[in-house]
């Protein structure tokens, strides 16, 4: 008689979402078992008389229970199928749109993947551009970057995010955000925004949210990764968010320290460094042979402020290439995205930017830091000199601008006219209320009306700072004329 | 001396759920014997007190007051870390059919000397094998899981 053989494993002993099994002969790390009941367990480690599994569905576990290996390894099914919809880390879809269709063509692909060596990958050469001003002439971000989003709660993170996201239609980048422990509502309304502003075309949302198995909210940003690699191979730009790495870390402390692993500094397992930095490198800008895609990686942590020299987000900020920092009291007095420039840092996206937004942005930086050290003087002194007065005007004109309200977008050229505009003769005796009132009708002109828009399309051609201030100055009559 | 009382044992118990209950009965009266005690002895059925009376004399008395406890526990150990057999049917087997499975085993096999019966119905009929971590599915429902394609077709001529 024909017979079927399979491996099995019997429960020794369990403990929350966490079990031990006997048997399973020739089981690896990652693969899956499966009970009767259909509740599914991936090998996290094994030892030389148990497997440890974790397991990835909510159902009652009991000692003796029999666990039979699947077939198939911990891994999703990836194709273009995925843009537009919301799944889980396993790619079940969690958006209420129905099942995929099985006979479209996917490629199932491993979670856990070696990240590319430095074979593989190219110097980070292209802008990453948001369309944010702040972002793309301050603190501008490379294609393949792994730049941390750091702060404080209700600073206006996620919006930051989702503006990214949405200022990414028609650029072909794929947009991936894994929510990770995240309330079901937050989930929701994302999709929704998304939806409503047409950017889930180009995205995918990997959730698992706070209410769902431990170890199935720790694969979240495995997914996300493993999803971005499918499209970086083929050649496209691919931003990658993971909401949050915080929360990843307290699911990976509760996993480990429920599998009896030592606790270290703040009870975290000692390779939770390992896990992020192996997650994070998975970024990169790569090699026309490995795909020649990128893969922009915007990690994020919440913490308090008041000390952000906590273990995990000095982990993070020592993996990533540069961060941005949200502040709430920013955020509170109007700043939009509420990001602290002078705390801010970007080491790679420097490298990315043109001669003249570079020349740009170093000369507002210096402004920046210039008027900061002024503003401390000139609470002592009720009389300033007109140089001091100036630059500490400059500084306010510089806030105005950056101020970009959400789901709103610049673009570069017209970033680096506003910003070099300050410089001009124009602006010497405006105040920021002008810049209030006109920023909006400014940029409108300078995108349709005909002399204006020969400076937009030249910027791009301009070596220096003085060449496109030299442009302004021509079109100061036309300027005037149009915000009278 | 541990492995010839064990051997002793598993001459006629094929189980492990009947080993461990043998094992139990027989502790405890051994207990008593060496002990004694006020209290009054577990009630054994028939087939518990006829096995216990099987055993030689000479088995008895390899226990004594200072080895007994140690015995047990050496046993009991070695029991947990026994290759057991698993035999899944859907039916309840009784004792006869159990004595002639492990009779059969015994033959045939070196390295199995215990099994356990598991009953799950939705094999149909048949027999499904598990041991050291190996499920080997002999059962109709695992013959028509294969052939299943094959049997829609059947089915299928019948249909008008």
């Amino acid at each position: 008689m024909k017979q079927t053989q399979q491996e099995v494993g019997y429960v020794i002993s369990s403990k929350g979402f966490l079990i031990y099994l006997d048997g399973l002969p020739t089981v690896k790390v990652n693969d899956l078992v499966e009970n009767e009941s259909g509740g599914r367990g991936w090998v996290n480690s094994l030892s030389s008389d148990k497997v440890e599994v974790l397991m990835l569905d909510d159902v009652k576990v009991t000692p003796g229970q029999l666990f039979k290996r699947l077939p198939e390894r911990l891994g999703i099914a990836a194709g273009d199928h995925l843009l537009g919809r919301a799944i889980n880390p396993l790619g079940v879809p969690i958006d209420g749109r129905g099942l995929f269709s099985r006979t479209k063509k996917a490629t199932v692909l491993e979670l856990e993947q070696e990240a590319p060596g430095i074979g593989a990958r190219q110097f980070i050469t292209e802008q990453f551009t948001t369309n944010i001003t702040i972002i793309d002439s301050l603190i501008p971000i490379g294609k393949g970057q792994r730049e941390l989003i750091v702060g404080d709660a209700h600073a206006g993170k996620t919006a930051f995010l989702i503006d990214t996201i949405v200022n990414q239609k028609n650029t072909g980048t794929i947009c991936i955000y894994a929510s990770v422990g995240k309330p079901v509502a937050s989930v929701r309304d994302l999709i929704d925004v998304l939806r409503a502003n047409k950017a889930l075309a180009h995205s995918i949302i990997i959730a698992a949210s706070s209410n769902e198995p431990a170890p199935l909210i720790f694969l979240t940003p495995k997914t996300a990764f493993t999803l971005a690699e499918y499209f970086q191979k083929q050649g496209l730009d691919v931003l990658v968010i993971l909401d949050d790495l915080g929360n990843h870390a307290k699911i990976y402390r509760e996993i480990s320290l429920l599998g009896d692993k030592s606790p270290g500094r703040e009870s975290y397992p000692g390779d939770i460094f390992y896990q992020h930095a192996h997650l994070v490198e998975r970024a990169g800008k790569f090699k026309k042979e490995y795909g020649g895609g990128s893969i922009t990686a915007l990690p994020v942590i919440e913490l308090n402020l008041t000390d952000f020299t906590t273990f995990i987000p000095t982990n993070l900020m020592a993996m990533t290439d540069g961060h941005l920092l949200f502040r709430s009291s920013l955020h509170n007095i109007g700043q939009r995205p509420a990001i602290d420039i002078s705390l801010s840092v970007s080491r790679v996206g420097r490298q990315t930017q043109n001669k003249l937004s570079s020349l740009l942005s170093s000369r507002i930086r210096g402004l920046l830091s210039q008027a900061e050290e002024l503003e401390t003087i000139s609470r002592f002194s009720s009389e300033l000199p007109f140089e001091t007065q100036l630059i500490l005007k400059r500084k306010e004109l510089i806030e105005e601008i950056i101020k970009q309200p959400s789901l709103t977008y610049v673009v570069k050229e017209i970033q680096s006219i506003l910003l070099a505009l300050i410089f001009t003769g124009f602006m010497a005796d405006k105040e920021r209320h002008f810049l209030e009132k006109y920023k909006g009708v400014l940029i409108e002109a300078f995108l349709k009306e005909p002399s204006l828009l020969k400076i937009t399309q030249s910027v791009s051609k301009l070596e220096s700072v003085e060449e496109l201030i030299k442009l302004l100055e021509g079109a100061r009559p036309v300027l005037t004329k149009i915000c009278q | 001396m541990n492995d010839e009382i064990l051997n002793t044992i598993t001459k006629d118990t094929f189980t492990l759920t009947l080993l461990k209950h043998r094992l139990r009965i027989l502790k405890s009266n051994l207990l008593k014997k060496i002990f004694g005690s006020e209290a009054p002895a577990e009630q054994l059925s028939v087939q518990e007190a006829n096995w216990l009376s099987s055993l030689p004399a000479s088995f008895y008395q390899k226990f004594n007051k200072d080895n007994v406890y140690q015995i047990f526990d050496a046993i009991e150990t070695k029991i947990n870390s026994m290759p057991v057999l698993l035999i899944y049917i859907a039916f309840e087997a009784d004792d006869q059919t159990i004595y002639q499975i492990g009779m059969n085993l015994k033959k045939s096999f070196t390295s199995i000397t215990l099994f356990d019966i598991k009953v799950n119905p939705a094999l149909i009929a048949g027999c499904a094998l598990s041991f050291g971590g190996i499920y080997r599915d002999y059962s109709l429902k695992a013959k028509i899981e294969d052939k299943k394609s094959e049997i829609l077709e059947s089915f299928k001529k019948f249909l008008r």
